[in-house]
Order: C-alpha cells, then structure tokens, then sequence
C-alpha cells in the first residue's frame, strides 16, 4: 500500500506546485504600464477599477477596430473614428452603420484620455468605459447599432479564437472573460494610448524653435492674445479648458456658447442640438458646448457640433464677427447678440496676413507622427478574412 | 489513527459552529414571521379593445386616427404594495428570478420577438410574482419606473433586468422605464421612450448624477383590485388619445423620448398623469383596471 500512496502523494505535491505556480502567475503584479508620453504631457488619470495593461490595450484595438461590434456588422468604432483624421472623421454629422445622421459630428480621439467629460455635451459622461454604451446601444440615434443584440455580440467574439486568448490574457483571473464590461474596458484602455503631442508646435516648445513656421509663430501670438481670447477656451496643454489628469486636485469642466446661433433673437439653437440646456434645463445653458481640443484641427473639418462651418477660415470669421449672423431659413438670427455668449466672445478685427498667420498656427497644431503611429492602426488589416472598418474614400 | 490536518480543522469548524446552531432555533421560535402567501400581478397590454402583438396593425389611434403598427413594448415597475381595507401599504416582496425581478424592480416584456419586434426577445413577461403576509388585499400600487438610486449606476454591470440593452438610456446614464415604440401607415415612427430627464452632474469625477430635475416616473394607484381576478391593462391607445400620430414636432425625436422641450410629450404626459413643461400632474390614464380581466382580454 506504501508505495502506491507515495504515488499518490506525488501526484497531489505535483498538482500542488502547478497550481501554486498557475496561483503565483495570477498574482504577481503585471509589468506596470508605460505611457511614453510627449514632452511636457502630464499622466493621465485613470479609473482605478480599470488599469492600464498592455494587453487590454491590444485587446481594445482589435475591437475598436472590428465591424462585429455593431449590428449589422458593417461598422466599428473607427468608421467614424478614422486615424488619418485624428480619429475624427469628415462628415459634418457623424452617420452610422444603419446610415442614420448623429445631430453632432464625430469628434477626435486625440488626448481623450484627459477628457473628464465626454462628447460634445454630456456633464454626466465621465468615462471612457461609460461612454461606449452610447455608441453601441444608442438607438437616438443608431450608430452601432447593438442594442438588443449583446448575446450575438458576444457569440460572435467567442466564436473567434484570437478574442478568446486576448480576452484571456487581459483578464484572465475571470471564468468568463467576454463580458460588456470587459469590453468597455478594454476599449477605453485602447482609447487612453490615443494621445497626440509630438506636433511642430510641440517641437518647438520643447528645444526646436525652427519646428515652427514664421507666420505659425505670429499665428501664436495672436491666438494666446486678450485681442482675441482664443485661449480662455482652448488654452492648456490639450487646447482645451475640459481637462483633468493625475495629480490634479480636481477636473474641469467647461461649456460654452458661442454664438453660433441665436433664432428668434432669445438665443435658440436648433432643437436637435439644445447644447448644456438638455441636461440642465436652464434656458441660458442653451447652445452651450463642449470646448474641443484643437490638436489636429487641421484634419477635422467640418468644424462645430453640427458641422455648420466648413473650413478653419470660416470658424475664424465667426469669431471675428463675434458670432455668426444667418440672414434667412429657419435659423436665422444674430448669433453675435445670443444672450447667453460667452464673456470671452467679442469680436475683433485680423488683418488678412493675420488670418494666415491664424490658420498657419492651427495647422502646427497637426501631429503627423499620431496620424501613421503603427501601435493605433488597424490590427486586422493584415488577417484574412478581414474585420477591420471600411477606409474612409 | 491519525487524523489528516485537513480533516482536523474541519472537525474543529464543525465543533466551533455547535453553539451557533444551538442558538439559531430558538431566536427562529422566538421571532416568526406570520405567514405569508404567494401573489400574482397580472398585466395585460392592449390596443384599446384589442390584444397587443408584435405587427398587429390597430386603426384610428389618436387624434389622427393612425393606423399604427408596434414594434417594441416593454417597462419597469418598482414599488409594488399592495392596499389594505383600512388603508395600509404592504410591501410585495418580488421573487429574485434572475431574469425580469431583481430586488424591488420588475421588467414587463409585452413583446415576443415577432415580425417587426425582431430586435426583442423571444421571451414574454406579463406578471409580477411575489409574496405578502397572508391577509385581505383590496387595492394596489406601484411605480412605473426604476428607483433613482438604481437607475444611475454603471449600465455594463447591472444585474437582469437592468441588463437589457434595449432599455438602457446610456446618453443620460440610465434607463429607459417605458418603451413603446410604433410605425404609422404613412411610414411615421412614433415612440414613446420614458425616462429622468434633467440629470445634473454630480461634483465627483466618477459618481451618477446627483439629481434629475424630472424623475418621470409615474405613481399608479387602484384603490379596488383583487390579484387573484383582475389585470391591469396597459393600453396604447388610450395613451396616444390625444396625440396626433402624423405630426411629429419638427427637429425633435419621433414620438416622445422625455425632452422637457418636446411638444409631443405634452398629450402623452399629460395622459401618464406626469407634469411636463410647466403643466402639472393630472391622474394617469394609460393603465386601468379590468374587473376579471383575463376572461374578456386574452394575450395573443
């Protein structure tokens, strides 16, 4: 009998060691995540149930990619989300996988890892992990289309082997790894690398004064001036006054209305887009909007909430005007006397070599390196059969 | 004989339980709960007379006289006492069945996943299943709605019902309470999508909205129901009276999705019994009672 408990016990001490060791790999602590940041970016701050690791981060990029997340598997998050276009895209609205028309555009992912308010106007979307709800089951409207299909999606990823290894390995210590929740993570994660400061105005800030053109730099000068206050709106590091990172002793969160309409002289904005005022319901919130980073704004057109003005010349005018005036239609109005404009939005006068210099300014904000940065591209485009989101023509 | 350790520590366990399960039977004797009996709410969606279904068309709804075809139909109910004759509220405790009733909240699912009801489920839910301390019952009510403490948390780890994608109101971080959704003969979609409105951001960076300055949930209250006979009706066309189908309120959602500055919510909340715009609450007049319901309405 000796023996063969002998046996037995070597098998359990064996069993034992392979379960302490597979226990071991669980818990010890995974390599701590690298942000590799631009020259002067501070650390984002992230939500402390959701830490960085590499492999949610490779995981959240195949998914943020993949045309199984919506409906009719046509579309992923980069139809509208278009790296070449900072993760913008070119449409004034944004349209989804059914083909209906967001009242707003797609806006840029860039540095959206610093947001602590998500989309144009939201004061109670915080986070990342949050905000993909929307887009995956929004119905008002459609964009992927996944509402009521959630056990599809989630057959469609089980089904595919590279999901269920990469689900694995970013949350492994779960039973039942594809779960919503872990893909929201994942692509939050995904959307956190997404960031962009390595533009000529960057390079010049940080020891390379000729990154910049001559009139780029005079366009600088006039953007940080009281003449025309564009950066009580747009300042900091992200151009933006919506911002938060670690170390910070709280977010903030900052809506505006720039005059961009004003029907019926009482400050109307179309119904589609009541601005803050959909959250508050205090009328002067109406009209009020999210600031939006300018990096990259270049590539972003058509500029505002609803795409209404088509070139940066033209987002410079309306501010010039002090507001933007429709003569005629439904909306039309004095968007310069909208009663509840911004302080900052008076008005000033550019000369046209100034207008150039305006633009020649934004332009460096363009961070070339982000829009070719192999580490956000599409994953799938090397597999067969292929997932990835349609190019943009 | 030698004991295993392992086997040692769980005779110890068993012996350190021993005065706990000496104990456990007389605090039980001591303090019984007087007993109780299942309860059974039965509802029941309609189109004025006629049963609801997935595709069904219904004719001469609202003040247009639409025809309409449903395409979705489900909400939340929370809140659920039952009416004693001398006027007391007795909480029904739901049954946890993982599925429609978590806690105090219950889903009704009035649609089967048929023809243009594609997007829904298979499955039905047209009752509400709990007990109460045995005794005379003589009215109802409840909420349509989910509690506000509940309707604000992270949507991607709720437990069913709240895990229904179809209900969620992710833009305003909560759900839907009510969706009907609908298609006019003339190609017009009309939905009703209730839910809070007005939510105002909490000062912490992570927290759900502090507060929404329109709940919309909806108090139902029937003074004479018996559970065990009658059925509440949920009735689409009389909650689209006094609506007309074939004008939707330029630049707003189809239908009603809540908007404080939607004109089309007026009539629908005005028939919710909810104040809407300045407009006070009235009485509700979407669900109603029927005496013995499930003899003249059956569900299709």
């Amino acid at each position: 009998m000796r023996p063969r408990t002998a046996v037995r016990g070597g098998i359990a001490a064996a069993l034992a060691l392979v379960i302490g060791f597979g226990l071991l790999g669980a818990a010890t602590p995974r390599a701590e995540w690298r942000w590799e940041l631009p020259p002067g970016f501070p650390v984002p701050r992230v939500p402390a149930d959701n830490p960085m690791t590499a492999e949610k981060v490779t995981l959240g990029r195949h998914l943020f990619y993949d045309t199984r997340l919506s409906g009719n598997q046509t579309f992923a998050c980069a139809s509208c989300h278009i790296q070449s276009r900072a993760f913008a895209d070119a449409k004034p609205r944004g349209v989804g996988s059914t083909g209906e028309v967001h009242p707003r555009g797609s806006m840029s992912l860039a540095n959206v890892a610093y947001s602590p308010a998500l989309t144009w106007v939201n004061p109670n979307m915080k986070s990342l992990e949050q905000q993909a709800l929307v887009p995956m089951f929004g119905e008002e409207p459609v964009e992927l289309g996944l509402a009521g299909k959630e056990q599809e999606l989630y057959a469609r990823l089980r089904a595919d082997a590279r999901y269920r290894a990469m689900f694995a390995s970013a949350f492994g210590a779960e039973p039942e790894p594809i779960t919503l929740q872990n893909i929201t993570r994942a692509i939050a994660s995904f959307q956190r690398t997404l960031i962009s400061g390595r533009s000529p105005y960057d390079r010049a800030a940080h020891g390379d004064p000729s990154a910049m053109s001559v009139e780029a730099k005079r366009g600088e000068q006039l953007f940080f001036s009281e003449r025309l206050e564009c950066f009580h709106c747009h300042g900091g590091f992200n151009f933006t006054g919506t911002v938060d990172h670690a170390g910070r002793a709280f977010a903030e969160v900052e809506f505006h209305n720039t005059g961009l309409y004003n029907i019926g002289g009482r400050g109307g904005f179309p119904k589609e887009n009541p601005g803050l005022m959909d959250f508050t319901q205090r009328p002067d919130d109406e009209g009020k909007m999210k600031a939006p980073t300018l990096r990259n704004v270049a590539l972003t057109a058509p500029y505002m909430h609803d795409g209404s003005i088509p070139t940066l010349e033209g987002v410079i005018e309306h501010y010039a005007a002090g507001g933007r005036t429709i003569s005629s239609g439904p909306h039309a109005g004095d968007g310069s006397r909208n009663p509840n404009k911004s302080e900052f939005i008076n008005g000033f006068e550019l000369t046209a070599r100034e207008r150039l210099d305006l633009v020649a300014f934004l332009h460096s904000l363009t961070d070339s390196s982000f829009l070719t940065d192999p580490r956000f591209s599409d994953p799938w485009l090397d597999t067969l059969p292929r997932r990835g989101a349609r190019r943009p023509r | 004989m030698h004991h295993h350790p392992f086997a040692r520590r769980l005779a110890a366990g068993a012996l350190a339980l021993t005065p706990l399960l000496a104990v456990f039977p007389l605090t039980g004797a001591a303090r019984r709960e007087p007993p109780r009996q299942p309860i059974t709410i039965t509802f029941a969606a309609v189109v004025g007379e006629q049963p609801f279904a997935c595709g069904q068309r219904y004719a001469d709804i609202g003040t247009a006289k639409s025809s309409i075809t449903p395409s979705e139909f489900r909400m939340f109910i929370s809140d659920v006492r039952l009416l004693t004759a001398d006027g007391r509220a007795v909480p029904l405790a739901l049954e946890q069945d993982g599925m429609w009733q978590s806690d105090g909240l219950a889903m009704l699912d009035f649609e089967d996943g048929t023809g243009p009801c594609s997007n829904g489920t298979r499955e039905r839910r047209t009752t509400i299943v709990g007990d109460a301390p045995t005794g005379t019952y003589t009215g109802i009510t409840f909420s349509i709605g989910v509690p506000f403490e509940r309707n604000h948390r992270d949507l991607a780890t709720q437990p069913a019902p709240l895990s229904v994608t179809r209900m969620f109101w992710a833009w305003n971080s909560g759900h839907k309470f009510v969706r009907l959704d609908a298609r006019t003969e003339t190609g017009k979609n009309w939905v009703l999508h209730l839910g809070s409105t007005g939510c105002m951001p909490n000062e912490s960076a992570t927290a759900p909205p502090a507060q929404c300055a329109n709940g919309n949930r909806v108090t139902v209250r029937f003074d004479r129901f018996d559970a065990a006979r009658d059925v509440v009706l949920a009735d689409v066309a009389a909650l689209y009276a006094d609506s007309n189908l074939e004008e939707n309120q330029p630049r707003t959602a189809a239908g009603c999705m809540s908007g404080p500055t939607d004109g089309d919510c007026q009539a629908i909340f005005a028939k919710l019994g909810l104040p809407f715009n300045g407009t006070p609450a009235g009485p509700q007049r979407f669900l109603r009672v029927q005496a013995g319901g499930l003899r003249t309405v059956r569900t299709p």
